[in-house]
Parts: C-alpha cells; sequence; structure tokens
C-alpha cells in the first residue's frame, strides 16, 4: 500500500520511543484487504519526511476521518499511556504516582486523572502542573515521606517508572504501601540496591514491565483498544489540548531510551 | 419452650385490633428500660419517620437507647431519601420487607453526640455520615460512618450511600479512558452514576432515560441523551459500559440494548420482579456481554485489597471527591423539607410521578445549608505545590457581606477561576468571621483592601448608592470591577462607572447571573435556532413575596434600612427582580426596548420605593411587550415568560420550558407543544464569575459587560419617568462615547 503524508512526526525533540511515523492517505490500497484508498493512517516509516511511503497493510494504524493529522501524531503516546495504566488496573480513587523520564511523562499523567487516579503524584526535578500534585526528588528520604503522607488514605497505590533511573526506582519501591503496583517502564542500565524483603515481599507489591511499549506499528492488533481509546480521547477538543501541551511542558528526558 | 417474646406475640395477635397500638406503645415503653437497665445506657428521645402500612408514612417521637459499646449517638442534620428502595417498600414491591411499622432510610449526615466505650477515632462534636435512618437521633454501629471534611455540607454528604451504590458500580465497571458509557435510569442514582463515570475519563457518556424530563441535566454536563422508548438510538449508543441504575422491569434490556458488542453492563438499580424469559441469555450471547452484579451489600466489609473495597473506603472517596469539587451535587437536591411534611412526601413518591431527584430531610432548622469552601492550595517545605484549576484563577477582593454578599462570597470560594483572598465589610465581625472561613484576610478598611497589590479584581456587593464611588476607587486602582446590579441609581453615575472602567482599563461586569440560569441558556439556544421565528410578543410575569423586615436588611447580618430609601436604593423591586427579567430578556432575544410606559406603586411595603409594576413596552423590532410583578403577593412565588413569533411560542418557568413551533426543533415534531423540563437553579453566581475570571485572564471582555448594566438602567429609569410625567417615552440608546 501506498501513504500519501499529511503529517510526520517530529524527531529532533528528544526521544518519542517510536521510529518516525506519519499520519496519511492510502493512494493505493491494492493488497489492503480491508484498507480502501482514501483511509486515513498512521504507520511507522523510515524517512519521515518523504511525500509517499510504502507499507504494509498489518502495520498500519487507523486514524478516525475527524481527527486533526497533527493530533493524530499524538496517538501513540496516548495509547501508550492508557496501556500502562490498564496494565496497572489503576482504579477510581486509587493514588496514581509516576516519574519524569520519556515524553511519555506528560501523557501519563493526564491518562491517569482522567482515569479517576486520586491523587494523581510526579516525582519529579520540575516545576508544578495543573490539578498533580508534585514531589521533589532532590532529597529522596523527604520525597518518599512526602509521597506516603500523600498516599496515606489511598486504598490502593499504582505506580510507573518512567526514569529508568535506579534511585528513583528505589525511592518507588521504598514509599510503595501494602499491595502497591509498580511498572519499570524504562530500561534502567546502572545497577541499584533493592531491599526485597522489606520493599517487596513483606508488602505483597507486585511489580511489572510495561511489555513493548513500542509494538504499536509492530503489532497494532494488540494495542487496538488502546488506539480506539486514544482516538476518541483526541477527538476531545479539549483533551487534545491538553495533550499537545504535554510535549511543550516535557523537560528533557532524565535517561534516553536505548 | 416459648421465649418471653414469642408468648407476648402470641398475647398481642390475640387482643383486638383497636386495643394494639396502645399494647405495642407499652411494650416498647418497658422494653427499653429493660434494655438501658441492662447495658448501663441512658434513653434519648427522638423523631423518627416510620412506615405504618403500604403507603402511610408519618413521624412519630421515640425513645433510642444511648449508644451500645460499639456504636456513636448522632444528631441527624440530614437524611437523604433512597426513592427507589423506599418508594418499593412503601408500596410493597416483590422482594421487599412488609412488615409495618418500618423505619426506612439508610443515609445521613450529622454530628456524634455520643461516643461508645469501645469507639476509637471519633469523639462528640465530630461531623459525620453513613447509615443514619430518617431519624432526629440515631444509634449506629461506628463502622457505618465516616468524618465529613470541613468544606463538604453535611447537607450534600447526607447522600453518602446513595454515592457508594453508585460509585461500587462505577468501580465494577472498570472503564477506560476513550470508552463509550451509557447510563440507564436518570433518577438519582443514575445521576450519579453519571457524574461518577465522567471522572473515569470516557470520550462519550450517553445518558438513557425514560422520557425527557432529565434532558437539560445530561446536556448541561455535555453528556447525550435518549429516551428509552427510541430503540433505534439505543442501537446506535454502541456503548463499551453501560451502567443499569433504573430498577425496572424492562432496564435490562435496555441496558443490552444499548451495549457494543463485547460490552460490560454492570446492575446497579436491577428491577424487582422475576424475569421469567430467557431472551437475555440470547442478547448476551449475541453480543459477547459481561454482565456484573453490583449490590451495596456485595462490597467488602472490612478489608480491603487491590480490587475490592471497603464499604469505608468507597465512602470516604465519595466525600473526597465532593471536596474537591470532581463531583458536583448542588443542583441534585431538589427538594429539603420538614421530616413533619414526611406523610406529603412519601405519598409524592408513591404516586409514581415525582419529577424529584435528590430529596433531603432536615432536622436542624438553624443548620444552615454550608456550601463548600475553597480547598487551600498546598505549599509545604517548597516540595510541594498543587495547581488549584487549569487556568490560573484571578485573585478576588469581595467588599460587602450583607446577605447578597456572603452568598457571593460562598459562590466565589466554590468558583474554580476565583481565589476569594481578601473581605471587608463595615461590620468587622462579619468580615473577620467570612474571611476565616474561606481562608482570606479580612480588611479594616476598603482602601486597605484596594492596597494589596496582588487582588486582580472586586466584587461589590454594597448598597446601590455607594456603587459608583467605590467602583470608581477601584479602577483607579487597577482592579477590574464585578458590580451587584443595577449599575447605579441614576443614568449619569452608571456611564462614569463605564467611562471611569474605560480610562482605567479594567473590566467591568454586573450581576445579571441570571443569564447563566438553565432555563434562560436554554431559551436563548432555542430562539437563536429559529424555533420562534422573528419575534413579535414578550410578556412576563414575576410575583413574590418580601416580609417587611427585608426592607430593613433582617436577612443580613448587618441591619440597614438602606433599601427603604428612594435616595440610597433608587428603586425597589425594579432593581430586585425586575432588572434580572429585563436583562434575561435582552439577552435571550436580542432585542432592546425602544419605547415605554409603566405603572408603579409602593402598596403593601414599608419604604418609599416600588413594590408592584406594570410596563407596556416597544421593541427595537417592532414587537410588543408587557412586563408585571410586585413583592407582596402572598403565596408561592411566580416566574413566567413568554415569547412568540411568526413560527412558535416559548413559555418558561422554573420548572419547565414548553416550546411549540411550526419547524422541527431538536427533532422534535413540529406543531406541537413540547415540555422540555429544566435542571434545578444552582451555581448561576458561580458560572457567572467564573466566565468574568476567563476573560480577566484571557483578556476579552467579559459576558456581561458595563454596556448590558447601562441598557438595563435605561429601560428602568425611563420607565420610572413614565409614570411621573404620564405618557410613554423613548429609551435612550448606548451612547456612542461609550461604546
Amino acid at each position: 500500500m501506498r501513504v500519501r503524508a499529511e503529517a510526520y512526526s517530529n524527531h529532533a525533540a528528544p526521544p518519542t520511543g517510536f521510529a518516525p511515523f506519519v499520519v496519511g492517505r492510502l493512494v493505493d490500497a491494492r493488497d489492503g484487504g480491508l484498507w480502501s484508498k482514501g483511509d486515513r493512517v498512521l504507520v511507522s516509516v523510515s524517512d519521515p519526511k518523504a511525500e509517499e511511503v510504502e507499507a504494509s497493510s498489518s502495520a498500519c494504524v487507523r486514524v478516525p476521518d475527524g481527527l486533526d493529522p497533527a493530533d493524530a501524531l499524538l496517538i501513540p503516546s496516548t495509547a501508550q499511556a492508557l496501556r500502562v495504566w490498564r496494565l496497572l488496573r489503576l482504579e477510581i480513587g486509587e493514588a496514581a504516582v509516576y516519574t519524569d523520564g520519556i515524553r511519555l511523562a506528560g501523557f501519563v499523567g493526564f491518562v491517569a486523572i482522567w482515569r479517576g487516579g486520586l491523587p494523581v503524584i510526579r516525582l519529579t526535578t520540575g516545576g508544578p502542573i495543573p490539578d498533580v500534585e508534585t514531589v521533589s526528588i532532590a532529597d529522596a528520604a523527604s520525597a518518599v515521606e512526602r509521597v506516603r503522607s500523600l498516599t496515606a488514605n489511598a486504598p490502593g497505590l499504582a505506580a510507573v517508572d518512567l526514569s529508568g533511573s535506579g534511585d528513583v526506582i528505589a525511592m518507588l519501591l521504598e514509599a510503595l504501601p501494602r499491595w502497591g503496583r509498580l511498572m519499570l517502564a524504562a530500561p534502567c542500565p546502572e545497577p541499584f540496591t533493592t531491599a526485597f524483603y522489606t520493599d517487596i515481599h513483606r508488602k505483597g507489591v507486585v511489580v511489572c514491565s510495561a511489555g513493548d511499549l513500542d509494538s504499536i506499528f509492530a503489532e497494532p492488533l494488540q494495542w487496538q483498544a488502546d488506539i480506539r481509546n486514544a482516538c476518541r480521547l483526541l477527538l476531545d477538543a479539549k483533551r487534545a489540548a491538553i495533550l499537545r501541551d504535554c510535549l511543550g511542558r516535557e523537560p528533557d528526558a532524565c535517561r534516553q531510551r536505548s | 419452650m416459648a421465649s418471653i417474646e414469642q408468648v407476648l406475640r402470641a398475647v398481642y395477635d390475640r387482643v383486638p385490633g383497636d386495643m394494639q397500638p396502645a399494647l405495642r406503645r407499652s411494650y416498647r415503653w418497658a422494653r427499653i428500660r429493660a434494655d438501658a437497665v441492662r447495658a448501663g445506657a441512658g434513653i434519648s428521645p427522638c423523631d423518627r419517620v416510620l412506615f405504618q402500612d403500604f403507603e402511610v408514612a408519618h413521624l412519630e417521637p421515640q425513645e433510642i437507647l444511648g449508644p451500645a459499646p460499639h456504636e456513636l449517638l448522632i444528631e441527624t442534620h440530614f437524611s437523604a431519601i433512597s426513592p427507589g428502595t423506599e418508594t418499593s417498600i412503601l408500596c410493597g414491591s416483590p422482594g421487599t420487607p412488609r412488615r409495618f411499622p418500618y423505619a426506612p432510610g439508610y443515609s445521613g449526615a450529622g454530628v456524634v453526640a455520643q461516643v461508645g466505650r469501645s469507639v476509637k477515632g471519633f469523639e462528640p462534636g465530630d461531623r459525620v455520615a453513613g447509615g443514619l435512618h430518617h431519624a432526629s437521633r440515631d444509634s449506629v454501629p461506628a463502622h457505618v460512618l465516616v468524618k465529613v471534611p470541613p468544606e463538604v455540607s453535611l447537607q450534600h454528604a447526607s447522600f453518602i450511600m446513595l454515592g457508594v451504590i453508585a460509585q461500587q458500580g462505577i468501580r465494577k465497571a472498570a472503564i477506560q479512558p476513550g470508552e463509550r458509557v451509557a447510563i440507564v435510569g436518570q433518577g438519582l442514582i443514575g445521576q450519579l452514576s453519571r457524574r461518577l463515570a465522567a471522572v473515569t475519563g470516557p470520550s462519550r457518556i450517553t445518558a438513557v432515560g425514560a422520557g425527557r424530563a432529565r434532558e437539560a441535566l445530561a446536556v448541561s454536563d455535555g453528556d447525550g441523551f435518549v429516551v428509552a422508548s427510541d430503540r433505534r438510538a439505543l442501537d446506535g449508543i454502541e456503548a463499551d459500559v453501560v451502567i443499569e441504575a433504573a430498577g425496572t422491569p424492562d432496564s435490562i434490556a435496555t441496558a443490552f440494548q444499548c451495549a457494543a458488542r463485547g460490552a460490560r453492563v454492570v446492575i446497579v438499580g436491577s428491577g424487582r420482579t422475576l424475569d421469567r424469559s430467557a431472551n437475555w441469555v440470547g442478547a448476551l450471547q449475541d453480543k459477547d456481554l459481561r454482565v456484573i452484579g453490583a449490590h451495596l451489600t456485595a462490597l467488602a466489609d472490612r478489608e480491603a485489597s487491590v480490587t475490592r473495597w471497603s464499604y469505608q473506603q468507597e465512602a470516604t472517596l465519595f466525600l473526597e471527591l465532593i471536596r474537591r469539587g470532581r463531583l458536583r451535587m448542588d443542583d441534585l437536591v431538589t427538594w429539603r423539607v420538614e421530616p413533619h411534611d414526611c406523610n406529603a412526601v412519601y405519598e409524592h413518591l408513591a404516586s409514581g410521578h415525582s419529577k424529584h431527584l435528590g430529596i433531603v430531610f432536615q432536622w436542624r432548622p438553624d443548620e444552615a445549608v454550608r456550601p463548600p469552601v475553597a480547598v487551600p492550595v498546598e505549599s509545604r517545605r517548597g516540595a510541594v505545590t498543587k495547581a488549584k484549576t487549569l487556568v490560573d484563577p484571578i485573585r478576588l477582593g469581595i467588599v460587602g457581606l450583607g446577605s447578597i454578599g456572603v452568598q457571593h462570597a460562598r459562590e466565589a470560594a466554590r468558583a474554580s477561576r476565583i481565589d476569594v483572598v481578601a473581605v471587608f465589610d463595615t461590620n468587622q465581625k462579619v468580615s473577620r468571621d467570612l474571611g476565616a472561613s474561606l481562608a482570606a484576610t479580612s480588611y479594616p478598611s476598603y482602601e486597605a483592601l484596594l492596597d494589596r497589590p496582588d487582588i486582580d479584581a472586586v466584587l461589590l456587593s454594597v448598597p446601590n448608592y455607594l456603587h459608583r464611588d467605590l467602583a470608581l476607587q477601584a479602577a483607579a486602582r487597577g482592579k477590574h470591577v464585578l458590580l451587584e446590579k443595577p449599575l447605579a441609581i441614576t443614568m449619569q453615575e452608571a456611564s462614569d462607572i463605564v467611562s471611569g472602567c474605560q480610562r482605567h482599563g479594567v473590566a467591568l461586569s454586573v450581576n445579571f447571573s441570571f443569564r447563566h440560569l438553565a432555563r434562560v441558556r436554554l431559551a436563548k439556544r432555542l430562539i437563536d435556532d429559529g424555533a420562534l421565528g422573528d419575534i413579535t410578543g414578550i410578556q412576563s410575569l414575576v410575583y413574590s413575596f418580601r416580609e417587611r423586615g427585608y426592607w430593613h436588611g433582617a436577612r443580613s447580618a448587618s441591619a440597614d434600612d438602606w433599601r427603604t430609601s428612594k435616595q440610597k436604593a433608587g428603586a425597589g423591586f425594579f432593581f430586585m427582580n425586575l432588572c434580572h427579567v429585563i436583562d434575561y430578556l435582552y439577552y435571550m432575544t436580542g432585542l432592546r426596548a425602544s419605547r415605554v410606559y409603566c405603572e408603579h406603586g409602593t402598596l403593601g411595603s414599608p419604604t418609599e420605593v416600588d413594590d408592584s409594576v406594570s410596563i407596556s413596552c416597544r421593541f427595537d423590532n417592532g414587537s410588543i411587550g408587557s412586563i408585571a410583578g410586585s413583592c407582596i403577593r402572598r403565596g408561592s412565588n411566580q416566574a413566567e415568560d413568554r415569547v412568540w413569533g411568526s413560527h412558535g411560542t416559548l413559555t418558561i418557568d422554573d420548572q419547565a420550558i414548553r416550546v411549540h413551533s411550526t419547524r422541527v426543533v431538536d427533532g422534535r415534531r413540529p406543531g406541537k407543544t413540547h415540555k422540555i423540563s429544566i435542571a434545578p437553579k444552582a451555581g448561576w453566581i458561580e458560572e457567572w464569575l467564573n466566565e468574568f475570571a476567563g476573560a480577566v485572564r484571557e483578556g476579552r471582555p467579559p459576558a456581561i459587560t458595563g454596556r448590558d448594566g447601562w441598557e438595563n438602567l435605561a429601560f428602568i429609569t425611563t420607565a420610572l419617568r413614565s409614570m411621573e410625567e404620564r405618557r410613554s417615552l423613548d429609551v435612550p440608546g448606548y451612547p456612542a462615547d461609550l461604546a
């Protein structure tokens, strides 16, 4: 299939975790099965600035016609954020904790708010963020104490580390209450000390990985529900604006994704 | 061997029926005293609502034991009626208890009076909410109660059990952001479910109602609405999650029909009749649905796990959502009643035609309905900050704290784009008390308040004759100005205020907040959409009764009789109510009066100003109107507006808009009169303030401007003058030099 590009991802900015991708319309859907000429798609490419690109039908993600092409570029990050909290089963009224890190962070924060996370807390080196409690990680001990006090009344807590920093992960493990859930969503190349007995075993903590968050284009079928919900969120002008803002607000990544 | 209870029961069943009540009372009297001696507890009198028989409710004096070791004795302030459950029991629906007398009520809020000796964590005076009967006092186990945060009113907190019912259904639905949700049933549980669902980020919520009575509530929240009888529309909903909150025999089928393939259907309501068909099995299999039962009793008793929340945790979260403004309750309370009216309340519910949503019994007349105060922004140790909203709020100083000023202050405290930082009133005690309750600084003088550099705007709720000077003072200090209506007393003062604000580059708005009432907004939209065609006639009636004390400031903490003075007030009923009517008629229709004649008089009030008014006028498009009203008419208040044109008629009152049009209006059949119910009045001043704050932050004029205030005053002053001159007069247009 051939796709005529309408918008492409900006890779001059800090890393997104994805190969370059474009939003465009099918100009040729001969081997496309369910696809038709004119369908709008999101597809991973090697050269995002090319006017027309070849794409396999199984690697295309369908984009609703009503969605602005620029907003369609936010689908992968939004779907990733949805997937993170879906896998962690964050419930209305549970505390949601996330960290600085890959550009996904802002998306993760707002999706937690939209799921009813209460409170939503960001461990950060940056400043305040609307509707999110921010906790400075400058001093680990006080950060842990603060997270504990903010979440003391929450019946459950789900956390996601986007930083890949051993210090931050250790901080999260220490702050987790009984039955807390922690997702490690970024690679962590450096060694760090983990108190398995006190921080995981005794507390019944569940630690999981995010799986392959970058497999949207490789396995779009497995991402169907998250992509569908991401598209619906982005069709809402207010939410789309918030997510667009997120990109501009993110500080540099704590750690580059490998 | 028979117990003493069984023997007494056998005796009781054998005595003549007319002796049974006296016997019952004697038995209770003796029994409670015996229990008190055994438990070492005291006895307290209380009033309790009892169902005496099918469809018979009565308030009865009773005695209750003091708290057992694990119990608390609560002085109830509010108890909320659970319309579905209580009406089912009252009417003897299947599956309900059928023994009388029955003590209804399971959701209320009050204050702890006594603490059982084994109870930890509660003290006398604590504000609590939980499983309380409809009774002025109740002894209940501590584990069914939670403390109410100070920012949440006890009235709102009294809905706690109903909130938990809805909330545990939402939890079991596990809504993912972006999913589509349908709520079947638009009663109280349906409304709570709809609002709680919104907290979980769905891309679309569709409310499904039996009729269109609750459409406006859903639409005002930005949700869709479908009538359950419209089967085609139900098919189009395709919801990923359906919450069944109707509890009617056909609601499960309706819920299935709304569902998309693979959807979750959560049964929160559930009819009480048996279903003897297997139709639902086929429907479930065809669509691969998952049906999830969600009754309050399915909650865990004590311990919580990741996926099973206890009652205590759900209840605490419910109050927290209210506290944080993520769950709005104001407009759900549509009827607050005295307990001695319980018979009428339940008769109304039993009729099956109740239009009320949230009904509460108010047990303590002294407990004012306390609106939530602002949640203070946290800022501890410099490490943690929390932004209040997405938009930077404006910092407001409130000046004048009479009855209207206090109401404004509380609305402002609730407004998401307003940060009340300062208050001032010449009555310093009132000023200090309100300042403390709002976490705002109370100032000893107006000038001192204006000296504070970080105040963006002032809200002036002061007597009419002070508007000009205080507004100009604020403008000169670079403060934006919000003024209680009217803009001023004279046209010269009005022009001075408008030009002064323009000169100093500050925004000006007048409290014509009735524009934000649901009925006014809907009427405007219908007119804008062409339902009436070209407007040819307008008629408004507004009647109320103001007691004599009103004129002397009896409703204010700082009584003052400025309202009685023509010099200080300028006008009476005109400025009290009619100015709102004139403003929203202007707003709805876009018309302005060009000529006016008025008769007015002071016929029943201790005042120099008007209390009765009748006006004839012509509008700038040639249409003819009349506006009449009085504040000395005894009986219930009445307000009705009629606007008609070449293609239709609107009749507007507090409860509903009736629209008759030759055109298709919102998909309604032309040539018929359609009734559209209106959401109860709530939050209109808050919306006015939020809109103004948005305008200031975005650097645009507010929706209600000084020009609106000027034109309103031009109408009124011309009307007043027309009677003095005994002739109709042209209403002056807005001067070009002020435009």
